[in-house]
């Protein structure tokens, strides 16, 4: 892995305010994510594991500059992504939410949610989708076929779709501007079961097409056998081990890893 | 809140007959409303009626009486001889104007201000929230009387002084919604996929504050209407050429004991106006909050 390429997350530090300590005392902050560093090279996936509360939603929240990092840098391709208001940096990286159905604005179309990334980024829209219609709504149909949907879902408002559609939409909206790096935020773990296999593969099929990078951030440790490449497990805001993901899972090197794993293991024999 | 509504209850499946009744009942304030709306347009178009028009033989008749040119005053005349059906419909259009204008465009000023205040939080959140709370320390009509005695009567400061207190509430519910709206996911995936703030805004989050905010402006327009009547009423308001329930109740306020119509009819008109619009708003609410 070379130091430049890919995305690299250097001593990342993000703060949330906390409670007052008295009626007009100061603030005090809470550290969700204390120094971290983490990279992801071009075409790997790195699953991002932890309980609830770790940090590991809040890393993303960071990259795609939805919270301001307190301290510490992350870079793109050697392009630094601290500044929050900076729109054009951004546009290598998508984001794939929990929620399919909130993800997607109730009110509007599929296809419409879809093409509203092109007027952001006219320079990264298809030749002809931001002035000519016929064109926008193949270029609609393209990625709705891509992610296996019929085109008469692009009419179709959210409501009109089950979970499952929803996600495949989101998928859709987050390649129409080609990134590089997809992150999902446990993308899979509100569908049910059965869909939750079907998105996931979608999602390793759409990385290999278009050879993305993936961070993926999960708490289900059998998602991340199937997905990853390497796996960061996160603790209290702090990385306390990364490592490939055969290694991980055979010879985990940290108390709390072991933890996980044994309660993964748990849960398979009793569910 | 009750989750049924009054009419909407009866959407139900079983329809009963006391179902149809309320039914019935609940649609009455809607159209006395739309009645008042449809006089206030096209009533000065049937009915000719000048304030500086009257015949003195005529004056103080009561509702019912013959005037002197033959036709009939349906509620009667005033101390100059002039119509009082005639004041009562014209004043319903100067009524209908100005609740429409200070609605429009105190709703137009408090949207922006309350969203923008609660999309971008921090200082702007800081200082829109003490200038409401300054604002809310004064009685809204003490401020009005203020305005409108400083400058010279006419319906442009007349809408200001009423705007200048009503733009709280749609400030107040728009930022109150845009500070849980900007923490739903499809605003953030928008955020996230770099479309500009003041499309999120008006894409991803007005869209969904415009129920409440309709529900909001038909109690702000019956407000503003009793506003306009009191500005009037104490001689602050419209111009002396113009007719306004207001002005009409203050003029017979000497012939109480004596011509009771000239008061108690623009007086009930006003009344009734602003209870169905009451009722209206209520229902709206209780409607927008369901889908909430």
């Amino acid at each position: 892995m070379t130091a430049s390429a890919g995305l690299r997350i250097t001593d990342l530090t993000v703060t949330y305010p906390g409670p007052r300590a008295s009626g007009f005392g100061r603030r005090s902050s809470i550290t969700a994510v204390d120094s971290v560093s983490l990279g992801v090279a071009p075409h790997e996936t790195v699953a991002l594991v932890g309980e609830s509360g770790s940090g590991k939603s809040t890393i993303a929240r960071a990259v795609v500059g939805l919270v301001a990092p307190a301290a510490g840098g992350i870079e793109f391709d050697a392009t630094s992504l601290t500044n929050q208001r900076d729109r054009r940096a951004r546009r290598n990286i998508a984001m794939i939410f929990q929620d399919p159905r909130s993800a997607l604005n109730p009110r509007m179309s599929a296809a419409a949610s879809i093409s509203e990334a092109w007027e952001a980024h006219p320079d990264a829209a298809p030749d002809g989708v931001r002035k000519d219609a016929r064109r926008r709504r193949e270029a609609v149909v393209d990625l709705l076929a891509q992610v296996g949907l019929d085109p008469d879902v692009a009419e179709k408002r959210p409501t009109a779709l089950s979970g499952g559609q929803c996600q495949r939409v989101s998928i859709a909206r987050a390649l129409a501007l080609r990134p590089r790096l997809l992150i999902c935020d446990e993308a899979v773990s509100a569908l049910d079961v059965s869909v939750q296999a079907q998105v996931l593969q979608l999602l390793v099929s759409v990385r290999e097409a278009r050879s993305l990078s993936m961070l993926f951030i999960t708490h289900d440790l059998g998602v991340v056998r199937q997905v990853a490449d390497r796996v960061a497990v996160m603790r209290r805001g702090e990385l306390v081990e990364s490592a490939d993901v055969t290694t991980l899972f055979s010879a985990p090197q940290h108390d709390y890893t072991r933890e996980l794993l044994d309660a993964a293991v748990d849960l398979d024999v009793s569910g | 809140m009750t989750a049924m509504g009054l009419v909407h209850d009866t959407a139900l499946p079983v329809r009963t007959g006391r179902g149809t009744l309320r039914r019935v009942l609940g649609a009455i304030p809607i159209v006395v409303f739309g009645l008042y709306v449809v006089a206030g347009l096209f009533g000065p178009l049937v009915v000719d009626y000048t304030p500086v028009e009257g015949d003195l033989d005529d004056r103080l008749l009561s509702p019912g009486s013959v005037l002197t040119d033959g036709s009939t005053a349906l509620f009667g005349t005033d101390a100059l001889g002039r119509d009082l059906f005639g004041q009562v419909l014209y004043g319903a259009r100067t009524s209908v104007i100005i609740g429409a204008l200070v609605v429009l465009f105190s709703g137009l000023v408090g949207i922006a201000v309350g969203s923008a205040a609660g999309y971008l939080r921090g200082t702007t959140d800081v200082v829109v929230s003490r200038v409401i709370d300054v604002l809310l320390a004064f009685p809204g009509i003490l401020l009005a009387i203020v305005i409108a005695g400083v400058f010279d009567r006419s319906l442009a400061i007349v809408v200001i002084a009423l705007s200048v207190t009503n733009w709280i509430g749609f400030a107040r519910l728009s930022r109150s919604m845009t500070m849980s709206l900007r923490e739903r996911e499809w605003v953030k995936s928008a955020t996230v996929m770099g479309i500009r703030r003041r499309r999120v805004v008006t894409r991803h989050i007005l869209p969904f504050i415009a129920g409440p905010t309709l529900a909001l402006a038909t109690i702000e327009f019956a407000g503003a209407i009793l506003a306009e009547a009191a500005l009037s009423f104490l001689g602050l308001g419209l111009p002396a050429a113009s007719v306004s329930w207001g002005q009409t109740i203050a003029s017979g306020k000497e012939y109480l004991a004596s011509a009771w119509w000239i008061s108690a009819i623009p007086g009930i008109a006003l009344a009734v106006l602003v209870i169905c619009v009451g009722f209206t708003g209520d229902r709206l609410t209780r409607h927008f909050g369901r889908r909430q």
